[in-house]
């Protein structure tokens, strides 16, 4: 269960980037976050994360107090995040294999059996025949999905996915929601923000619109422009 | 350096830097080469002068000439206070028969001098041999406020006060440079690692998005720094060695007075106490650097 109460997040400009937020999202939920840019999808998204931690306000993630975690916790309760990036944050000079036995080595947790979990993660994703690949050999879907993969392979409670389809074309980006709603079905949390206006009409999910730092809306299934 | 599942991961990591940054990394080992050079220069520098001083103090006496009317249970009990002070080596009481004594034995010729006069004129005295001469200037102070006992204490000052200045100087000329050795070292260090730090700064953003502790990211490069400093101390010490094992018995040979010592023992004390300062100082740069980067992400 994700808890914001009354979030206020200020970047120091003058203008809050979140400006009084209260979502629930229990567990095993598919939330789209849409809204234009500036709206506050990516401030949402980082304080899930605890990259950046609210001004005022308290946010529970599975009971725990971000706002109140010290530095040293953080490592610990990342481990229960997957993060996917529009820019999908993947290391150049490393094979897909390779990207992620480094998530399985940073989290430490790479042993006997993790060939085999980085298998499974590259099935699941429809990538188990480019585990050999460069990222720059691969299509942006691909390594998006090369992105969903490394997320899985630590098996995260939550997935949080930031313009995961913004820089995809539209089969590409279909795939990748389609994988989102994969491991949502498989009882992971995971949360959207996006632009995708399309693929979020299609899908009638949850969507929680955002504007100027604000919940304009929050429909249990809903399009990208409610009504 | 997370455990020792993670250590071969880190310590790959560090490898792999060093080679991505050959260029930067050469430069700083050389540079904590010099640096150390003159480091283990001055251990050597240090210990020489120590052992000049040492040697020096050895020899110089002091002497505290007593009263006449000194009790011999006073005498006793200073010479009982001095013999248990550490810092002094040897105390030799003399009676005034004995200065009398030693006045016909060692000037035979007047000799006559005494029989003249009736009463001896010699006092009585003790005389110190140091252990440690620096010491010595305080307890000639001391031994001048008992003015029930003591008469008059005489001590080589000049001697002895200029070589402790000397190397009291070259002691704070020595810290000083040391303090900077560390600093440049640290420094050298510190900028070669923030540029391993700033061409892997998107990996350690994404470290840090999928959980790894400061200890995991800061891991491989402190152990880059070490090496560095490891490195560097190496070629420092192979200088040391070398150095001394050419031109060292040169220098006993022309300036044979000067207590250097040349003896393998010494060297490679010298060359590991250098290598340890090495790495321990790489590894410090590195650490600060880190420390740096990560402060400013979350």
């Amino acid at each position: 269960m994700i808890v914001f109460q009354e979030v206020v997040k200020s970047y120091g400009s003058g203008v809050n980037a979140l400006d009084g937020v209260s979502i629930q999202i229990p567990e095993r939920d598919f939330v789209f976050l849409v809204g234009s840019s500036g709206a506050g999808k990516t401030t949402v998204i980082r304080l899930i994360n605890c990259d950046q931690r609210p001004t005022s306000g308290a946010i529970f993630v599975d009971g725990i107090n971000t706002g109140r975690l010290g530095r040293k916790d953080i490592p610990m309760f990342r481990r229960k995040i997957g993060v996917v990036h529009q820019d999908f944050k993947l290391l150049a000079d490393r094979t897909v294999e390779e990207n992620i036995a480094f998530a399985l080595r940073v989290v430490d947790d790479y042993g006997l059996n993790s060939k085999e979990r980085i298998h499974e993660a590259l099935e699941t994703v429809g990538l188990d025949r480019r585990s050999n690949s460069y990222p720059e050999q691969l299509s942006g879907g691909e390594r998006q999905r090369v992105a969903v993969a490394r997320c899985l392979v630590t098996n995260p409670a939550i997935v949080v996915a930031d313009e995961p389809t913004g820089n995809l074309d539209p089969d590409s980006g279909r795939e990748t929601m389609n994988l989102l709603v994969r491991i949502n079905a498989a009882g992971t949390t995971v949360i959207v923000a996006t632009h995708n206006q399309a693929l979020v009409d299609t899908m009638q999910r949850r969507v929680i619109a955002l504007e100027n730092g604000q919940v304009m809306r929050d429909e249990r299934a809903g399009g990208y422009v409610g009504g | 350096m997370a455990n020792l599942r993670t250590f071969p991961y880190v310590l790959k990591s560090a490898f792999g830097s060093i080679w991505r940054n050959l260029e930067g990394t050469t430069y700083a080992v050389l540079t904590t080469a010099v640096m150390l050079l003159m480091f283990g220069g001055f251990l050597v520098v240090n210990d020489t002068l120590d052992r000049m001083i040492d040697a020096l103090g050895r020899r110089t006496n002091m002497v505290a000439y007593l009263t006449d009317n000194a009790l011999p249970s006073d005498t006793a009990e200073l010479v009982t206070v001095l013999q248990n002070d550490p810092n002094v080596g040897q105390v030799t009481f003399i009676s005034r028969d004995d200065a009398a004594a030693k006045f016909r034995d060692t000037l035979d010729e007047l000799a006559e001098i005494l029989d003249v006069i009736e009463n001896n004129p010699f006092p009585a005295s003790i005389e110190v041999r140091m252990n440690d001469p620096e010491a010595i200037l305080a307890l000639a102070d001391e031994l001048r406020s008992r003015t029930d006992i003591v008469e008059e204490v005489l001590v080589r000052d000049d001697v002895v006060s200029r070589l402790l200045y000397i190397s009291q100087l070259v002691r704070l000329a020595g810290g000083v440079l040391l303090i900077s050795i560390g600093l440049v070292t640290i420094f050298v260090i510190q900028n070669t690692i923030r540029l391993a730090v700033f061409s892997r700064r998107d990996e350690i953003e994404i470290m840090k998005l999928i959980g790894a502790t400061d200890w995991f990211v800061r891991g491989p490069f402190v152990i880059e720094g070490a090496i560095i400093g490891f490195l560097g101390s190496a070629i420092a010490s192979a200088v040391l060695v070398t150095g001394f094992a050419r031109v060292g018995p040169r220098i006993e040979s022309v300036i044979s007075f000067l207590p250097i010592q040349t003896g393998a023992a010494f060297v490679s004390n010298v060359s590991v106490f250098t290598m340890v300062v090495g790495v321990l100082l790489g590894a410090a740069g590195s650490y600060l650097s880190v420390r740096r980067h990560l402060a400013s992400i979350e």
